[in-house]
C-alpha cells in the first residue's frame, strides 16, 4: 500500500514538474502576443505550402495547447471569416490527429516512452495521414 | 492542455475556457463552420487578435515577466489539482485491480487480441481508459501497472492519435464537423498497423 502511494506521489510530481513550465511559457506567449507574430512569419515563410494565415493560428493554438484551444479558436475565426471553410477542415482533421504536442507526449515520455515516436513521428504521421482523411471528414 | 486561463477569451475571441471534462457551454448559437464572408472580414480579422498590437500599446505595456509568471503558477497548480483529482483515482483502482488479480484475469482474457498490436494484456485496460477517459487518467492507470518502455511507448502513441473519445465527439459536434465520421475515423488509425509500429520495431 506504501508502495501505491509512494507511486502515485512520483507521478502526480513528474505531472507537476512538467504542468507548470509549459504553463508558464504558455502564459508567456500569450501575454507577449508572440503567437500572431509567429503565425504570421511562419505563414509568410511558408508560401503556398502551408496553411493560409488565418487557419495558421487555430492550428498554432491547437499544436501548443490542446484540442479545445485549437477548436474553439477555430470556430470564433471562421465565422468572423478568416479561415475558408476547406482550410478549417484541414486544419481541424490535423488537429485532430496530432495535438497539444508538448505536454501529452512529455507526460508519457517521462514515465519512460520513447519522445522520437510521441514527439516526432506522430507529427510526421499525422501530416501524412491528414490529405487523405481530410476527404472523409 | 490542461491551464485555465480564464482571461484567454479576451486575446482570442469567443473562446470557452475550461479543461478537458468540462462540457463546453451552450453559447455559440452558431454550430457550422459555414463561414460569413463579408467585405469587412478583414475588420473581423483585426478584431480577433490576430493583428499585432503597436509596441507602446497599454496591454503589452502593462505585463510584466514576474506578473506573468506568477498568474501562470497559479494557474499551473489550479490545472495541476485538476488532474490530479482525476489521476489519483484512478491510479489507485488499478492498483487495486492488479493486487486483487483481476488485471491479470483481464490480461489472460485478452492476451490474443493485444497480441495483434504487440502489446501485453494488461495494456487493454489502459486502452480502454484513454479511449473513453481522459489522457491523465489513462496516465495514471498505466503508472499503475509495470509494462515495459516498449509498451509505454507502443500505447501513449496509439493514445495520443486517439484519446477521451466521447467528450471529443462532442466538441467536433459543436464545431459543425462530422463528429461521428471523424471519431470512427481517429479510432481506426488509433488500432491501424501503423500505431503498432512502435512495438513491432526493435524495443528500445
Amino acid at each position: 500500500m506504501a508502495k501505491t502511494v509512494l507511486g502515485c506521489a512520483k507521478l502526480l510530481g513528474l505531472v507537476l514538474a512538467i504542468i507548470v513550465p509549459i504553463t508558464i511559457a504558455s502564459e508567456l506567449v500569450r501575454a507577449r502576443d508572440l503567437l500572431p507574430r509567429a503565425a504570421r512569419r511562419i505563414s509568410s515563410s511558408m508560401g503556398r505550402l502551408g496553411p493560409g494565415e488565418g487557419a495558421l493560428a487555430p492550428l498554432l493554438i491547437g499544436l501548443l495547447f490542446g484540442i479545445v484551444y485549437g477548436g474553439g479558436a477555430m470556430i470564433a475565426l471562421t465565422r468572423a471569416g478568416a479561415v475558408k471553410p476547406e482550410e478549417a477542415r484541414t486544419v481541424g482533421t490535423f488537429l485532430g490527429l496530432c495535438h497539444s504536442i508538448f505536454e501529452d507526449p512529455l507526460l508519457f515520455v517521462a514515465i519512460g516512452g520513447n519522445w522520437l515516436w510521441l514527439m516526432v513521428i506522430r507529427f510526421l504521421l499525422a501530416l501524412v495521414l491528414t490529405p487523405f482523411l481530410r476527404r472523409l471528414s | 492542455m490542461a491551464f485555465p486561463s480564464e482571461d484567454f477569451s479576451a486575446l482570442y475571441g469567443s473562446l470557452p475556457t475550461l479543461r478537458e471534462g468540462t462540457p463546453l457551454s451552450d453559447e455559440t448559437e452558431n454550430t457550422s463552420i459555414e463561414p460569413t464572408f463579408s467585405p469587412d472580414a478583414g475588420d473581423a480579422l483585426a478584431k480577433t487578435a490576430l493583428v499585432v498590437p503597436e509596441a507602446d500599446s497599454p496591454r503589452r505595456a502593462a505585463l510584466p515577466a514576474k506578473g506573468i509568471v506568477l498568474h501562470a503558477l497559479r494557474d499551473g497548480f489550479a490545472a495541476f489539482l485538476d488532474l490530479a483529482k482525476i489521476i489519483i483515482p484512478v491510479y489507485f483502482a488499478v492498483a487495486l485491480l492488479n493486487y486483487s488479480g483481476l488485471i491479470a484475469l483481464l490480461a489472460e482474457w485478452l492476451r490474443p487480441a493485444m497480441r495483434l498490436f504487440g502489446l501485453p494484456g494488461e495494456a487493454a485496460i489502459v486502452l480502454l481508459t484513454g479511449w473513453f477517459m481522459t489522457l491523465y487518467a489513462a496516465l495514471g492507470a498505466l503508472r499503475a501497472l509495470d509494462l515495459p518502455s516498449s509498451a509505454i511507448t507502443a500505447i501513449a502513441f496509439m493514445l495520443l492519435f486517439c484519446h477521451a473519445l466521447p467528450l471529443e465527439w462532442a466538441i467536433l459536434k459543436k464545431m459543425g464537423a462530422r463528429a461521428t465520421r471523424v471519431t470512427l475515423m481517429r479510432f481506426a488509425i488509433s488500432i491501424s498497423p501503423a500505431e503498432s509500429m512502435p512495438s513491432f520495431t526493435a524495443a528500445r
